[in-house]
């Protein structure tokens, strides 16, 4: 009697959790690549993200997250890799970016996830990936603000979430609702970054939104008219305008210690 | 060697607890859906449970078969009764990722994909004992 009141027992523990943020504790800075909705270049800029930190000789990693249309594979021209199996799975290098997709597993296989499993895939994913100590892991979330986002935020406490808008009033008006929801979960926000900005008045109405959710400007990106040519050719993509420009944004936050 | 990633998941979260007392069982239910290799796993984990002077504590496995709900027609399966007929390919993908299973199989009924996995998806911590 004496001996079951001095034990105690703890039941049904997620293993991966543990594991997960001791992952994530050790890379220095894990920047997550938002937007409220579709089509406003998310991914692409995740990719770029990734390739201007490398550019700089930061180690970076990239994690493509958009389970149900994963697209970073085709913005840096990956084919023919696979993980490789080390004390959980090594993303492999690709031009000196560590990448992980669902890709690799899916390849051209649709999937359909409700709730419950969507977690478990994301956990699964967070829980075996070898990253090892890089300095930057840049996340490509899926839009809007599913189960996804709502896992990886709570997963990874430390996370800084870049929000990119295009200067269009329906991505604006989307953009308020989601920096609230954001705010409202006590999310580190890292800024705001306009993209497809044609216009100087564009690129001050965004700064303007901005400032009025209180959240930091990070600058604007040019529409570009090259970029479809140039995706998945990595010398092409970093001699583009929209790359030159995102550079400059990357110099500053680097500065900053972002 | 991925299943040495669920093996330290697991030894992980025993750390977290070892502030709580002495550890002395964990009981660890292993779903069939990942099919990890089990003695892969036992190795690592012992080797883990050592490293991190978790050597006396008791380790209990059980073992839970996988299993799916439609979600359109309610129909209810198992893995082991569609194991056989998925391919090499698809079995390594769902062993890395359990719920890519969603890829692969289809409700053996009404052939939907649209289906909830119920159960024995991977490894799971079923209990932690510890002696104050």
């Amino acid at each position: 009697m004496d001996q079951l009141y001095k034990n105690s027992e703890i039941k049904d523990v997620d293993p991966r959790i543990a594991i997960i943020l001791e992952k994530m504790n050790n890379i220095s800075r894990i920047i997550g690549v938002g937007s409220c909705k579709g089509g406003v270049g998310k991914s692409v800029i995740a990719g770029l993200l990734s390739l201007a930190l490398r550019d700089k000789d930061i180690s970076v990693g990239l994690l493509d997250l958009d389970i149900f249309g994963p697209s970073l594979h085709v913005i840096l021209g990956v084919k023919h890799v696979f993980p490789k199996e080390d004390k959980g799975l090594v993303p492999p290098l690709i031009h000196g970016i560590k990448f992980m997709s669902i890709y690799y597993f899916l390849k051209d296989n649709a999937i359909t996830l409700r709730g419950g499993d969507l977690s478990n895939l994301i956990k699964e994913i967070l829980a075996i990936t070898r990253w090892d100590n890089i300095d930057y892991l840049i996340i490509d979330l899926p839009p809007g603000s599913g189960d996804e986002t709502l896992d990886i935020i709570s997963l990874i406490p430390k996370i800084k979430l870049l929000i990119v808008t295009t200067p269009s009033l329906v991505s604006l008006e989307v953009v308020k609702r989601y920096v609230k929801l954001l705010k409202e979960l006590e999310v580190n926000l890292l800024g705001i970054l306009g993209n497809m900005v044609r216009k100087e008045s564009e690129h001050t109405f965004i700064n303007k939104l901005a400032d009025e959710l209180g959240v930091n400007y990070l600058g604007s990106l040019p529409f570009d008219n090259e970029l479809e040519q140039a995706l998945g050719n990595i010398e092409k993509l970093t001699k583009t305008k929209l790359y030159s420009a995102l550079n400059d944004i990357v110099r500053r936050l680097i500065k900053r210690k972002e | 060697m991925h299943e040495w990633s669920l093996a330290e998941a697991i030894v992980t979260t025993l750390k977290k607890y070892k502030n709580q007392g002495k550890i002395i069982e964990v009981g660890i239910r292993i779903g069939i859906l990942q099919q990890i290799d089990l003695e892969v796993f036992k190795s690592a984990l012992q080797e883990l449970l050592n490293y991190n002077s978790f050597s006396n504590v008791k380790i209990n496995l059980e073992f839970e078969d996988a299993y799916f709900e439609c979600n359109v027609c309610h129909y209810k399966w198992s893995f082991s009764e569609i194991i056989n007929k998925l391919d090499e390919n698809s079995k390594e993908m769902i062993h890395f990722i359990p719920e890519l299973v969603h890829a692969f199989v289809k409700c053996p009924n009404c052939k939907s994909i649209d289906y909830t996995i119920k159960g024995g998806r991977g490894v799971w911590i079923s209990y932690i004992k510890i002696q104050k």
